[in-house]
């Protein structure tokens, strides 16, 4: 793992781009795997299947997600929440759009947890209650990955290519309505807060780093080597996309494993 | 923890996940993955 974090972390995030959303060969190729990443099946190029997205509908449907919960914990036990920082699509989101400012607020420890809140309350108590997929109907990558794209689409078919009244164009547009708007304004928001926080959906929203930070300490892919665990010394936290500060929380459920604070800034 | 106890450890944890994928298989969940998977998402989109 190590050998591997040597080649540039952008370039393993454009490949989780790609591999989790591929274009030219049409959509879901490997629907039935639910990968390690939040990525939005309703986007039009995605592949696999959103991991929250497919426990949400389980739960909706009353049939606790054995499969998919094996599949991310599979994912988890070997790497943990290792996904988030190298394959993870709005991840890299949230990392190019931090990179537009340089100067970010430092938020306190415990809003890690708000991910945990997010995880139990708005993905697992509430959907089988309102029969819907209730953290998808608020999700900014959602937004980003199937709402743009596909009314973005619709609306561009209907106003400048031949699409009827009775296209999927014409029915989609006519079932926008306000909802919409609040989730894009939810995208807003976080592309906002990217500005100021680093990956703040990562560390106090995500239901999926919620999952896989339970095995970070544990998985075989662990951050830190023995002699800087002890010591707690030696990292070098200052380029730390998720903010952490303290050497104890390096492979703590807000660590992303990076491996960013194993090398010297500008090494 | 040391190496071997984590090995291990990881080693019993990736058992059981596998265990439940081979049960969810058993189960044919995945026959409902990829037909959630592949239906559009109106609560993804943002519509109703």
């Amino acid at each position: 793992m190590r050998a591997l974090g040597r080649i540039n972390r952008f370039w393993w995030q454009v490949t989780g781009v790609l591999v989790f959303n591929t274009p030219f060969i049409g959509p879901n190729h490997y629907a039935w795997l639910t990968v390690p990443a939040l990525n939005c099946y309703a986007c039009p190029l995605a592949q696999g299947a959103c991991p929250i997205g497919t426990i949400q509908h389980f739960l909706v449907i009353g049939v606790i997600p054995l499969f998919a919960i094996g599949v991310i914990g599979v994912f988890g036990a070997v790497a943990g929440r290792f996904y988030c920082s190298h394959l993870c699509p709005f991840g890299f989101f949230q990392d190019l759009i931090g990179k537009l400012s340089k100067k970010k607020i430092i938020l306190p420890h415990w809003v890690g947890y708000g991910k945990y809140v997010s995880l139990v309350v708005l993905a697992i108590i509430i959907p089988p209650l309102v029969e819907e997929p209730f953290f998808c109907t608020l999700c900014p990558a959602g937004s980003l990955e199937a709402g743009i794209p596909i009314v973005g689409g619709a609306w561009i078919e209907t106003k400048f290519g031949n699409a009827d009244i009775f296209s999927s164009s014409m029915s989609i547009l006519s079932m926008v309505g306000w909802w919409f708007w609040f989730k894009i304004g939810i995208l807003a928001g976080m592309i906002v807060l990217t500005l100021k926080v680093k990956r703040p959906f990562c560390r106090m929203v995500c239901p999926m780093g919620a999952l896989l930070g339970l095995f970070n300490r544990i998985s075989l892919f662990v951050h830190p080597p023995s002699e800087k665990a002890a010591t707690g010394k030696g990292y070098f936290l200052k380029e730390c996309p998720v903010h952490i500060t303290n050497p104890h929380d390096v492979d703590s459920h807000n660590c992303i494993k990076c491996e960013q604070c194993y090398h010297r800034p500008g090494e | 923890m040391t190496k071997k106890r984590k090995l291990a450890s990881a080693i019993i944890l990736t058992g059981i996940f596998l265990a439940l994928i081979a049960f969810g298989v058993y189960r044919e969940e995945v026959i409902d993955v990829v037909t959630n998977a592949t239906l559009i998402c109106f609560s993804c989109v943002g519509i109703k």
